[in-house]
């Protein structure tokens, strides 16, 4: 959940709308196994994951698509020479390990793509377009806003029971969870509440729409990928 | 602009002091301050102009406060309404942005009010150019500093063009530097001609922009001064009415003479043989080449109050968390002193002059060492209270084994031992209270008592006196004191000069991560103190 | 402020709260993932670990609408922008769910908002459910080399029989949640006037 801080300017530009649509395209595919074993199924999920590692490669990201290249490389080359031989328990747990990561990777690669290349506030005005309402976009809002926050005094409190002694694994598991989480609770209330004051006084909910500066509206690359999308899920209805 | 007639606000609960029948009128284009002990209703009359109150905090509101023809209480929209006239500025930059970037953070309340996005820019621009803050567009806020996240909120609220803008409490949190831009800022405003209204406790770096001072005591208006005569105040009158220096020379005045006692204990510079020796302290950031903290050596006199100054970002919190040894990746040792302090009855003193042979061979700390050899008390003190009750946060801090192994260390002994120290410190009635129920003095003082029970030689604070009026600030300068006096070693980090010459013995000024002056509060100490941290604002 | 629906705060709270139940999970699922075969317990930590900002959710608005909000919420993060379509329908399933238990109860009846917490932790179905449900053909071909009885168990990753036991174990990682909640509630929260 770390999204880009800084707006992707190169050609590649999509609407996060359509990053989307194509993640969900991915994910169907590759991660709930749409179109079972049909060939044409195998097809499309070869193509989508080719198209993944391009984005991915083109947007700025070469060295992390080498990663995921190398990784879904070795879970094959696994599958191809070493489950054939391995039976018991370990069979089954390499080839459950094995499974998860072919399946996962793929949307694992589009998803990563769509949150390096989209601001929060980009997908926030990208959801407001498609009529999201406020009751979603302003917690969501709210949700990339505070992780960095709630990161920041998780490492205070942790700090504060260094200094008492008190280590992770040095007491009960019980009062592990306790003084950590009682002091995170009562902390995030009060930035809570001091927020939400300082966003009702900026007008926050002033109107159910917002209006907002990012710069999102698709082009002939969102059409181009839209009907990609579009032909993947076509090709499981031709008779093949 | 603003009309109060006959305004009384109670809140629901009894958590805070109301406002009891307020009547005046504050002009358009004026710039008013609200001034008072904590707690005497300033805040809540930032709040009946911008509306919190009654639509964010319960309460029972008579009379009528109008806001540019607008009634805040009946007005149709409630909140948003009155927003589009009132810009609202809080004490904590920390919890008041809403976005992650800064460009996002201007747009965010002219987004709310739904102008084109064109129009949007174009303000964001102007309001940039107006802050002189284009270099901070489209930084992420969170790697900002608390002054320049104060900026951001100033602007943000700028950028939708209100016409009257609520300040409360906007440098508790703010150094020199950033308290200069502050200034600057409410200087832009009013020649902009916006109505400014600030409740506020540090009152030097405002001189000269107040056009009127409401003095409130116990949510009553109880005096109207002209900004002249806030500024003519004499010593005391305006230590009678119990605020902080109106200008900035009266910092140095007043302090020293509250406080002249210290200069005589103590020389112009720290004496090697009774001071704790920082050596080779540094910490450098991953992948950076230069450390960003580099203190070769430094001294900080055993059994006194040295205070860590310096502008925000300048390594104070790093060489304090080096110190207290938190970060793995802080190099450096702390030598304990050759002889014990001088005038001091501290539990593992020799008596001075048998150096020949020292109880402790000085044997320098390394970083684990003094993790259990120094107790820091957090800024954010929420952050380390973690039991159910007072007695057992002492109780947690207090070492299950006495080092001296004389005393009796069974569970009664302990307890006795621990209500002891919360009689000390004034919070013996509420040694049963949820530590979170209790207020922000008391909340500190548990942290305190923490630290005691510890029976660590070195007690660090961090920005203690964040927002605290002038009583409190006294309070807590004294509770430094008292512990200096009983033998412990005080350092605390601030940068607010009236805290540091009413606590500390001396200081340790640091500058870009190295140290650039150890000295005591001798007269002309505290005036180079005073005239370092104000300088900005004066100028 | 009006208390007869949600409103702007209260939206604002559902973010923060979430967020407290996010990195709570999160940590959850790495000591699951800690041991060998953890994934199993996934959901039984996430239920004990979720169950305070779960309840805080429930008990700050007492509003039908806040925990279901969460459960979309989680349907956006977990599922739309990783492309997990199980996860969007398990996750706004038992958010609705849960929100409509709680609602019977007017959020006060301690019961109901434990089954609530119960019912809410089954979201995290979703994850899984690919690797119950997909038949990866490939892989099990190339296991199936081994020997023939396995052909026969590994038509899918994991077997079958263990999805009621994941539901089961869900379940009562969530009660367990919202009793440990109700424990810190009253221990910390109500007495610090949170609440």
């Amino acid at each position: 959940m770390n999204f880009s801080t800084a707006s992707y300017r190169g050609i590649l530009r999509f609407d996060p709308r359509t990053k989307i649509l194509f993640t969900l395209t991915v994910g169907a595919f590759c991660l709930t196994m749409l179109g079972g074993s049909a060939p044409a199924a195998s097809a499309v999920r070869g193509a989508l994951t080719v198209v993944s590692f391009l984005l991915l490669a083109v947007s700025g990201r070469p060295r992390a698509a080498l990663v995921f290249l190398v990784w879904l490389g070795v879970a094959y080359a696994a599958a191809e020479w070493l489950l054939p031989h391995v039976g018991g328990f370990l069979g089954w747990f390499i080839y459950a390990t094995l499974g998860m990561t072919t399946q996962t990777l793929p949307s694992a690669i589009a998803s990563y793509w769509l949150l390096f290349t989209t601001t929060a506030g980009e997908l926030i005005a990208a959801l407001q377009r498609a009529r999201v309402p406020q009751a979603v976009t302003i917690p969501l809002a709210v949700m990339f806003r505070f992780f960095p926050t709630v990161v920041g005094e998780a490492r205070q409190i942790n700090d504060a029971m260094r200094m008492r002694g008190v280590h992770l694994g040095g007491g009960k598991a019980s009062e592990m969870f306790e003084y950590r989480v009682v002091p995170m609770v009562t902390n995030s209330v009060k930035i809570a509440d001091e927020l939400s004051q300082a966003a009702l006084t900026r007008g926050l909910g002033a109107a159910p729409t917002r209006t907002s500066i990012a710069r999102i509206g698709f082009g002939w690359q969102d059409w181009l990928l839209a009907a990609g999308c579009a032909a993947c899920f076509a090709a499981l209805a031709l008779p093949w | 602009m603003i009309h109060f007639d006959q305004v009384t606000f109670e809140y629901a609960g009894d958590a805070h002091t109301g406002v009891y029948d307020l009547n005046g009128e504050i002009k358009s284009g004026e710039t008013l301050l609200l001034c008072g002990d904590s707690g005497c209703g300033k805040t809540t009359v930032t709040r009946l102009i911008n509306g919190l109150a009654p639509h964010y905090f319960d309460g029972t509101l008579t009379g009528h406060v109008a806001v540019a023809g607008l009634d805040t209480a009946s007005a149709p929209g409630g909140l948003a309404a009155i927003a589009r006239h009132v810009g609202s500025v809080f004490q904590n930059p920390k919890s008041q942005f809403f976005t992650l970037d800064v460009t996002g953070e201007l747009a965010f309340a002219c987004e709310n009010f739904q102008m084109p996005p064109d129009e949007i820019r174009t303000r964001i621009a102007s309001v940039a150019a107006d802050f002189h803050m284009e270099d901070l567009l489209d930084r992420p806020i969170t790697n900002l500093s608390g002054g320049q996240k104060q900026k951001v909120a100033c602007a943000s609220v700028s950028t939708a063009g209100p016409d009257v803008l609520v300040l409360d409490e906007p440098s508790s949190n703010l150094d020199a530097r950033a308290i200069a831009d502050l200034r600057a800022i409410i200087a832009l405003w009013k020649r902009q001609g916006k109505t400014v209204v600030i409740a506020e406790h540090r009152l030097y770096w405002l001189d000269g922009l107040i056009d009127r001072a409401w003095y409130l005591r116990h949510g009553r208006l109880e005096r109207e001064m002209t900004g002249d005569e806030l500024r003519g105040l004499s010593d005391a009158e305006r230590r009678e009415l119990g605020l902080r220096p109106v200008r900035a020379e009266q910092i140095v005045g007043t302090v020293s003479a509250a406080d002249s006692a210290a200069d005589s204990a103590f020389g112009s510079a720290p004496e090697t043989a009774r001071s704790y020796a920082v050596d080779h302290f540094s910490y450098t950031y991953r992948r950076a080449k230069q450390p960003t903290l580099d203190v070769p050596h430094a001294l900080l006199p055993a059994g006194r109050v040295t205070a860590v100054t310096g502008f925000n970002g300048a390594g104070k919190s790093t060489f304090v968390r080096c110190l207290q040894g938190l970060d793995r990746r802080c190099k450096g040792t702390l030598a304990p002193p050759a002889m014990p302090p001088s005038g001091a009855a501290s539990a593992t003193a020799a008596t001075p002059g048998t150096d020949a042979k020292p109880v402790k061979p000085a044997k320098p700390l390394d970083r684990k060492a003094r993790l259990n050899a120094c107790f820091t008390v957090l800024q954010d003190v929420n952050c380390e209270l973690f039991t159910e009750s007072v007695l057992d946060e002492v109780l947690l801090a207090m070492p299950e084994r006495d080092g001296s192994g004389d005393e009796p260390t069974g569970p009664a002994a302990r307890e006795t031992k621990a209500r002891s120290i919360l009689a000390d410190l004034d919070l013996a009635e509420v040694a049963d209270r949820h530590p979170l129920s209790l207020s922000g003095g008391q909340k500190q003082r548990v942290a305190i008592a923490a630290a005691l029970a510890s029976g660590r030689d070195i007690v660090i604070f961090d920005e203690p006196t964040s927002g605290l009026d002038m009583r409190h600030m006294r309070e807590v300068a004294g509770l430094l004191r008292s512990l200096a006096a009983s033998g412990r070693t005080v350092v605390v980090v601030t940068h607010d000069p009236e805290f540091a010459l009413a606590a500390a013995d001396g200081v340790l000024a640091i500058d870009r991560g190295r140290v650039t002056g150890s000295y005591a509060f001798d007269a002309a100490g505290a005036r180079r103190l005073a005239a370092f941290l104000t300088a900005k604002v004066t100028a | 402020m009006s208390n007869d629906k949600l409103n702007t705060r209260d939206y604002i709270y559902i973010g923060v709260y979430t967020v407290l139940y996010f990195v709570l999970i999160c940590v959850a699922a790495m000591i699951a993932n800690l041991i060998p075969g953890g994934q199993l317990f996934m959901g039984l930590a996430c239920g004990i670990l979720g169950g305070v900002p779960y309840m805080l959710v429930l008990m700050k608005s007492r509003h039908f609408g806040a925990v279901t909000i969460v459960g979309v919420l989680l349907a956006l993060i977990m599922g739309v922008i990783h492309g997990n379509w199980y996860t969007i329908v398990t996750a706004i399933v038992a958010g609705v769910a849960a929100d409509l238990i709680a609602r019977a109860g007017g959020y006060r009846k301690l019961a109901l908002n434990v089954l609530s917490a119960g019912v809410f932790n089954l979201w995290n179905l979703g994850l899984f459910l690919p690797f119950y449900i997909g038949r990866n053909d490939y892989l099990a071909a190339q296991a199936a080399k081994k020997g023939a009885e396995w052909a026969e168990n590994m038509a899918n990753l994991f077997p079958t029989w263990m999805l009621p036991v994941i539901v089961v174990m869900g379940v009562v990682g969530g009660f367990a949640g919202a009793w440990i909640a109700k424990v810190l509630m009253k221990k910390h929260f109500q007495r610090a006037g949170l609440v």
